[in-house]
């Protein structure tokens, strides 16, 4: 991981983690229970995230194909 | 009021002007070209809402123009996108794009307004023919003739349904209803392969990157909002729309996170986000209702102004590519801001539009106990701002790389980007603004602490992902398999095996051609000989023909 790439995901967890202590600090009002728990959307968005990412990345590998298609 | 207004639709203006068009030229062409969508979002807020113009023709009655709320705010949609479209691409110089997209947008507010069936058709058919022509004005023949394809399809579809359910009723009224018949289910396939749904979905990303740099700013606004509207008109609350919608939402993320064209990525994000309306109007409560209309003004905004971001670029540059482009921030600034704030407000970052649409789909996913679609859509929201507010800025404004800029945008162009900026920022501000259009979204909670902090820890820890997987996301040349293969590619590897199999069966299968052909030649003549002397059959055999004839209508009558 080169440096600036790094010193980016640094200042992005530093704010996330600020983000959560701030959300223990708020009144929810959770629509499914968990939902309302204090840093659910960091934790689910981070997995989600990570998902996306490693599905896009499967499906890709296997459907993805050099070469402009023809007719574009 | 209604009729002073009558006759004067928001649909009529625009188709007129753009068939009038062609025939004017210079600066009387551009102010047509400017002025008919300005006095035909004028007209969407004129007309009155009521029961609207009505007229009776060969015994059908038709409401030409049907004024309610929801006419009103797709209307409201439609008018902005083609007033921004036009001021976008008045410089465009093909004057067959201009009439078009006339057309095209004539015909969206004609689906807006329509109060029945058939009006409803007709103007179904004009938006395939205008969106058709706006794609082949910019030479893409064969891509434009497999949009129109599959659009004839969607309409035989629409079309055979339509005449079922007129047939079966009796009425040719918009009204709810499920697609619990075949006429129904063949309505909804119509209407579906117009949205973009699976297994058709491929039609946008084929399509619309095909067309000119200001062409595509029209085909993002008008179609697969259009198909919305009609699904909030004619199958609220049908439970298949769900699953469906879902699914084009996963279809949607999944091939813009892979698309390396700028265009094909946003033409993906389309199908994304109106799986996102097509969920809400499977939930069919008013409030997911009204939250898919907003979502779809809110989408016609910010994707309208991506699609312009993404035109400035082809325009600037002659490159949509990821792979050829990067450090346009520093080359084109305006056109970058555009960029992120369509991004920001697609990916629901507070204080946008985008944000208020969102928060109203989930609200009624929440008020309706859909737990499954609630926890799905937002995790798809997290995966939509990797692509749109992350990894497309990331490598075509910031990224390594820089690419050459020839041309600069027109002021026309830069005015049309900044009133859209404007249009996403000040209602997200002011979420009031957008509650006046629709009503029904008054007690989302929008902009609470709680919400605000739930949305910026999406948004933050999706960025943590997109910082530590950026290999996994680095665009790449090259396509990605679709179902359109199947008409596409197949045919052509197929050619080859073909003639192969013609040359060792041919003979035989000309010859058993032709001795059917001479077996139906001969029973043909002998019933033409036989009914020709039917006078003289007897009562009974007359009565069992007659009795079999009378089954086969009733069985076919109760399928």
């Amino acid at each position: 991981m080169d440096r600036l790439r790094r010193l980016v995901l640094i200042a992005l967890a530093v704010v996330l983690v600020l983000l959560v202590v701030a959300d223990t600090f708020v009144t929810h009002h959770a629509s499914f229970g968990i939902d309302g728990t204090p840093g659910f959307a960091a934790r689910f968005s981070l997995v989600s995230a990570a998902i996306a990412v490693a599905v896009s990345y499967g499906w890709g590998l296997l459907m993805r194909r050099p070469g402009e298609r023809a007719d574009d | 009021m209604t009729e002073t207004f009558g006759p004067l639709s928001p649909a009529l203006i625009l188709i007129l002007a753009g068939l009038i068009l062609p025939l004017v030229k210079g600066p009387l062409r551009n102010a047509l070209f400017l002025l008919a969508p300005v006095a035909a979002l004028a007209l969407v807020w004129a007309l009155p809402l009521g029961p609207g113009l009505a007229v009776d023709w060969l015994g059908l009655n038709l409401v030409l123009i049907a004024p309610d709320n929801m006419a009103r705010i797709f209307g409201t949609a439609f008018g902005i996108a083609a007033i921004a479209g036009a001021l976008f691409g008045v410089t465009q110089p093909s004057a067959t794009e201009k009439a078009a997209a006339l057309l095209y947008a004539g015909a969206a507010q004609g689906i807006a307004f329509a109060g029945d069936l058939v009006t409803l058709f007709v103007f179904w058919e004009i938006l395939a023919i205008g969106s058709t022509l706006v794609i082949w004005s910019n030479g893409h023949a064969r891509a434009g003739l497999r949009y129109a394809l599959i659009h004839v399809l969607g309409g035989v579809l629409l079309f055979a349904g339509i005449s079922a359910e007129i047939s079966g009723s009796g009425n040719v009224a918009l009204h709810a209803m499920r697609a619990d018949t075949i006429g129904r289910w063949l309505m909804l396939a119509g209407i579906l392969v117009n949205a973009g749904a699976l297994p058709l979905s491929a039609w946008v990303a084929d399509a619309y990157p095909k067309a000119s740099w200001s062409g595509a700013v029209f085909l993002s606004a008008f179609t697969t909002k259009a198909a919305v509207l009609v699904l909030i008109r004619l199958f609220p609350g049908e439970p298949a729309l769900t699953w469906i919608g879902l699914a084009m939402a996963i279809y949607g993320l999944t091939y813009a996170l892979l698309e390396n064209d700028i265009r094909k990525l946003l033409s993906y994000s389309i199908v994304g986000q109106v799986g996102f309306m097509v969920v809400a109007v499977g939930i069919g409560s008013p409030l997911a209702l009204a939250a898919a209309a907003l979502h779809a003004l809110a989408h016609i905004l910010y994707k309208s102004l991506l699609m312009m971001a993404a035109g400035s670029i082809l325009r600037a540059t002659g490159e949509t590519r990821l792979t050829a482009l990067g450090g346009l921030a520093r080359s084109m600034p305006f056109t970058a801001v555009a960029m992120l704030i369509g991004g920001f407000s697609l990916a629901a970052l507070p204080l946008t539009a985008g944000f208020v649409s969102k928060s109203a789909i989930l609200a009624a996913l929440a008020e309706g106990q859909a737990g499954f679609y609630w926890f799905a859509l937002t995790a798809v929201s997290a995966g939509s701002f990797l692509y749109i507010g992350l990894r497309l800025p990331w490598f075509a404004l910031f990224g390594p790389g820089s690419a050459k800029v020839m041309a600069g945008s027109a002021p026309s162009m830069l005015a049309a980007m900044g009133l859209l900026c404007v249009l996403l920022v000040v209602p997200g501000c002011f979420p009031g603004l957008l509650e006046r259009l629709v009503p029904e979204i008054a007690g989302v909670p929008i902009l609470t602490a709680d919400h605000i902090l739930f949305q910026l820890q999406m948004l933050v820890a999706a960025s943590c992902i997109f910082a530590l997987l950026l290999p996994l996301l680095r665009p790449s040349a090259g396509s990605t398999l679709d179902f359109d293969w199947l008409w596409r590619e197949l045919p052509r590897l197929a050619a080859p095996h073909w003639r192969r199999a013609w040359a060792l069966f041919g003979k035989p299968v000309v010859g058993i051609w032709a001795e059917t052909r001479g077996r139906w030649a001969s029973f043909s003549q002998r019933s033409i000989l036989l009914l020709g002397a039917a006078g003289n059959w007897r009562t009974g055999k007359i009565a069992i023909w007659a009795t079999a004839l009378l089954a086969i209508y009733v069985l076919i009558a109760a399928l």
